[in-house]
């Protein structure tokens, strides 16, 4: 069982602030989802962990400068107090 | 009309023979927007200028008599996750309300450099978390079949905008079932391809080992057109591969006499009867054509479902944890430090399912729960991946329905959450697997609303998968085909 | 009581590649900021990373110098956690599969400091203070990192200084980082802690942090060292912490209390798969790697016969070194080049930092072709320096310069003949000389080579001398 204390440790990790009132809801939606998760015990499943395709040196980059385009890559960045030199 | 139904042909027959020039084409497409958008909210953003623009290039193509490349003139939306230079690229949330990418997507890259006519950006589920396109934080879509129902989602903007005639085809993204699921909802036929042939580049990622980017389109030939044209192996991606066995255009109208259909049990159990009607119809089609159907059994196909959630809900909230307000996006205005800063940025603009699946993808990653809940994850999606290529050994495609019911009401809230999970039984696990599958309509129910068919295939292996929807297609097409009195009639 | 020092060092260093570590941003030192970034560094939504390839080979050149095992596999991880000078909100790491693992590095000693291994990561971005603010720089963010771990074998703050002197010196000797300390092209985290002489169990340790040049590393770990042992003496337990190390005071701070490995929630990288790393690339990278320097050291003793100040010195810089023995090919007598260089050349630079860099008009085999003509006797060393001299400020190649200096030498009667002069001439000095004072054979040697402008040769005017007798 998740606890609402667990959902507030979570939220902190993860930089969502919220109140007491909705860590009891997540704690509630993810209990809920956990219940439906938590068919994965049914079955012990001891093989090898998918690991994705293996690629090939052709996915390598050559080390080559390509110049960067400076303004377009701050558009719309706001400049307020932390702002960027 | 039964034959020739791709629509990109058509356009190009009307362009070339001059019976409609580019620029009134898409004057027609920008109207019919204008007309219906309001009701139907498939459009969250209208490109008008840069559509036109388009369209004249492409006039001066057709006057001077040159070749028309495979997308070219051909009007199209973009789902709003995928990245587009100088144009708000939201994913339909308020963090990136006003963000606009300073560069392309390489799906869209290929698309604009064929002159394609990029009509506006795709409503969405935020984030693409959802399957009814009503977690948008800025508009509701309906379902042009009946405006009382969803389209489905996430891509639901852009299976309403083809459906309603309002964009020739459209992009989407699917990472469980995002393009699949709003096709059949919607009644046009919506393409995953096998992850890895179309360049991820500028999609915002949600599960990067699942995300891929599809055509949504109103024909199988269309959806092939498209793939063909987008599946470029793409350096910037260094998961794409492009499409390693050829185009798929010319194996379409093959004849598919022989060809192993298989039936797993498992995808025939808790479909809505209708759905379940339709689908034995369309195996009487597929042994008429000379198909054999195989029954296969794949008990652990059952566990995509969870491992689904570890995984997405892991993956997303490490891909967004780079929405925190510093370079882009939602900035709060309330905070004291750092920390107030990141948090209340996130928690101002976040909706209510983004931060419930970071939280859980926070949770499943944290301490012992990695081993129990990641680890373990990781492990069954090896087993499902050997599960369908044990399968595909006795069967050339594997047949199911797209979705066990079809498009439900808004604000439908299920009474057995059990039940709304495994609404995605059919479709998530072509994504755990990486295996290409298709949404194509076969029918409708007793409302009248479409009913969609999925096809799934082996790896790299669309042309198969195309082959038999086609075929499916050209002889049910006059039957199954509902028209809809909306957008532009070519 | 006596305590043993117990200490670890993370050395960060940075790679001199052209480019970044996944997008095609140039890697320069001193750039006006945020003008080395692109939408992949920046971490914009839907971009992603492209791995350089230079990376990798660089990398298996510091685990191959450092006697490591390089793995068969190139995997990456994400290190997820929120700074604003990361951009992503995660770091991409290799925390499951780093690329080296085993090796060592041997101090003068004799001692192996064990390295548990070495990986390859992204940096970050700077962040700035001033005025109150904070500002963000994101022109190193992106730029390839390896981190070097030493298991805790160091056992002073001396062999700490030398372990981090010796990886430095190899880097640059590579040629794949400048390892510059106060450019931060060279990072160490310090891990001390202390225990009682003779247990087993180690105890708590703290990180050390900001330590800016190799000056500081010794006394922060003696400082770290001592602060523990009081702690420890009191009877309290030493926290585990991030502390720095403030220049001023000579003294560490407490920063950070440390996180956790499991708080990072690290993952496998979903867009970058694995890669194999073939036999054949890893013994094209070997190829690459030039000779150690102690080896090279060695061999300028045994083989060159030079002193070991001057093959110290020479060795020091792999620029330096390559252009000795350019210079001296096919030469007998290797000490006179090594002497020209160091004497000459090294002249020319005013700092250690010019030295370094080695920017000499005169290419190594110009300096052969001069260097071939003294061993020969064509000319004599005085001689040799002038026409060096005239090669440095006309820029002119040595066979221009030979065409315009008279380099011929006095025959054996010219000589004979401006012997008996000098001896004449300096009487006192020649009686001291044949009484036993050999430093006296000075003067008549300067005589000889002012009077001949040069053009006599020092070894047959010795010869002469010695042969003469007071009468």
């Amino acid at each position: 069982m998740i606890t609402k204390e667990e959902i507030k440790k979570m939220s902190t990790i993860a930089r969502i602030s919220i109140t007491d009132k909705e860590s009891e809801k997540f704690a509630d939606d993810l209990n809920d989802m956990f219940a439906f998760i938590n068919m994965i015990n049914e079955k012990n499943f001891d093989g090898a962990e998918f690991t994705g395709f293996c690629g090939s040196e052709s996915f390598f980059r050559q080390d080559k400068v390509i110049e960067p385009l400076r303004d377009s890559s701050f558009n719309g960045t706001k400049s307020i107090d932390i702002s960027l030199l | 009309m039964s034959e020739n139904i791709s629509k990109i042909k058509q356009i190009h027959k009307l362009l070339k023979t001059k019976q409609i020039s580019c620029k009134e084409l898409t004057s027609k497409y920008l109207d019919a927007i204008d007309k219906y958008n309001n009701t139907l909210g498939a459009y969250i953003k209208v490109t008008d200028e840069l559509a036109l623009n388009a369209a004249e290039k492409v006039d001066e193509k057709v006057k001077k008599g040159s070749e028309l490349l495979p997308l070219e003139g051909i009007p199209v939306t973009l789902k709003d996750n995928i990245s587009t230079n100088g144009i708000e690229t939201t994913c339909c949330s308020k963090m990136l309300e006003n963000y606009i990418p300073p560069f392309d997507a390489t799906c869209w890259d290929i698309i604009k450099s064929q002159n394609g006519i990029l009509l506006g950006k795709a409503n969405m589920d935020e984030f693409a978390m959802g399957c009814s396109c009503e977690t948008s934080r800025f508009c509701k879509t309906s379902n042009p079949h009946d405006l009382s129902r969803v389209p489905g989602g996430s891509s639901g903007g852009c299976s309403c905008a083809v459906s309603a005639n309002l964009a020739a085809y459209a992009l989407g993204s699917d990472t469980g079932g995002s393009i699949r699921q709003p096709a059949s909802f919607c009644g046009i036929v919506g393409f995953k391809p096998t992850y890895g042939s179309i360049s991820r580049y500028g999609l915002l990622a949600l599960a990067s080992s699942l995300d891929q980017i599809g055509p949504m389109a109103t024909s199988v030939e269309d959806a092939s057109i498209i793939y063909d044209a987008l599946s470029i192996k793409d350096e910037k991606d260094s998961t794409c591969f492009g499409n390693v066995n050829g185009p798929t255009q010319i194996h379409l109208n093959k004849d598919i006499n022989g060809m192993k259909i298989g039936l797993p049990k498992q995808y025939l159990e808790g479909i809505n009867k209708d759905v379940s009607d339709s689908i034995f119809k369309a195996i009487k089609v597929y042994e008429s054509l000379g198909a054999k159907i195989v029954p296969l059994d794949m008990p652990d196909i059952k566990y995509s479902l969870p491992i689904y959630y570890i995984l997405v809900c892991s993956e997303a909230f490490s891909n967004f944890a780079r929405l925190d307000g510093i370079r882009y996006g939602h900035r709060t205005n309330s905070y004291t430090n750092l920390e107030e800063f990141f948090s209340n940025s996130r928690e101002e603009a976040l909706g209510e399912d983004v931060k419930r699946r970071i939280l859980l993808g926070t949770y499943v990653l944290s301490g012992k729960n990695y081993e129990h809940y990641y680890k373990k994850a990781l492990k069954i999606r090896e087993t499902i991946f050997e599960t369908f290529e044990k399968a595909f050994k006795e069967c050339d495609i594997i047949l199911s329905s797209t979705v066990p019911q079809t498009a439900f009401l808004h604000n439908f809230k299920p009474e057995d959450q059990m039940e709304a999970y495994m609404t995605d039984i059919c479709t998530v696990p072509a994504n755990i697997a990486g295996i290409p599958a298709i949404s194509i309509p076969c029918g409708t129910d007793s409302n009248n609303l479409p009913i969609g068919m999925q096809l799934i295939g082996n790896s790299f292996c669309e042309s198969k998968i195309l082959n038999a929807a086609y075929k499916f297609e050209q002889a049910t097409f006059a039957k199954n085909h509902k028209s809809i009195n909306m957008g532009v009639n070519l | 009581m006596s305590y043993e020092i117990v200490c670890g060092i993370e050395t960060h260093v940075e790679l001199s590649t052209n480019s970044k570590i996944f997008c095609s941003c140039p890697v320069s030192f001193g750039k006006a900021s945020n003008t080395n970034v692109c939408p992949i560094c920046l971490g914009l939504p839907g971009t992603l990373p492209h791995f350089n390839e230079k990376v990798l080979d660089y990398a298996i050149m510091a685990g191959l110098a450092t006697n490591c095992e390089i793995s068969d596999e190139l995997s990456f991880d994400r290190k997820n956690y929120f700074y604003p000078d990361l951009p992503k909100g995660f770091q991409i790491t290799q925390h499951h599969n780093p690329l080296c693992k085993n090796g060592y590095i041997e101090l003068s000693s004799g001692k192996k400091i064990r390295i548990n291994h070495i990986h390859i990561e992204e940096d970050a971005g700077k962040l700035i203070h001033k005025d109150g603010k904070t500002f963000i720089d994101y022109n190193r963010s992106g730029i390839p990192l390896i981190e070097i771990v030493s298991e805790p074998d160091i056992s002073s703050p001396d062999e700490a200084l030398e372990y981090v002197k010796k990886l430095q010196h190899l880097m640059q000797y590579l040629g794949i980082s400048d390892c510059k300390m106060q450019e931060g092209s060279l990072r160490c985290d310090i891990n001390v802690s202390v225990k009682k002489a003779g247990d087993k169990e180690l105890n708590t340790k703290t990180e050390i942090k900001n330590i800016n040049s190799t000056s500081f590393i010794a006394k922060a770990i003696e400082q770290e060292a001592a602060r523990q042992i009081e702690v420890l003496e009191n009877g309290k337990g030493v926290i585990s912490e991030t502390r720095r190390y403030n220049e001023l005071t000579q003294e560490t701070e407490s920063m950070r209390k440390k996180e956790k490995a499991s708080d990072y929630r690290y993952f496998k990288e979903p867009d970058l798969p694995t890669i194999k790393i073939s036999l054949q690339k890893v013994t094209s990278v070997k190829k690459l790697i030039p000779e150690n320097p102690d080896l090279k050291i060695n061999r300028y003793i045994d083989e060159f016969k030079l002193s070991k100040s001057q093959a110290a010195t020479l060795a020091k810089y792999k620029n330096v070194a390559d252009y000795f023995e350019t210079a001296c090919e096919n030469i007998k007598n290797k000490n006179f080049v090594a002497n020209f260089i160091t004497s000459q050349i090294f002249s020319m630079f005013n700092t250690e930092s010019e030295k370094q860099k080695f920017k000499v008009h005169i290419s190594a085999l110009d300096l052969n072709k001069l260097m071939k003509f003294l061993d020969n006797k064509e000319t004599s060393q005085h001689l040799a320096k002038t026409i060096f001299n005239q090669m440095i400020e006309t820029k002119k190649s040595f066979d221009e310069i030979i065409t315009t200096v008279n380099t011929s030498l006095l025959d054996e009667n010219a000589t004979e003949k401006l012997c008996l002069e000098a001896v004449e001439k300096n009487q006192k000095a020649f009686s001291d000389y044949k009484s036993g004072r050999e430093k006296a054979i000075d003067t008549l040697l300067s005589y000889v080579v002012k009077e001949s402008n040069g053009k006599v040769d020092i070894d047959l005017a010795k010869k002469f001398f010695s042969g003469y007798e007071i009468y």
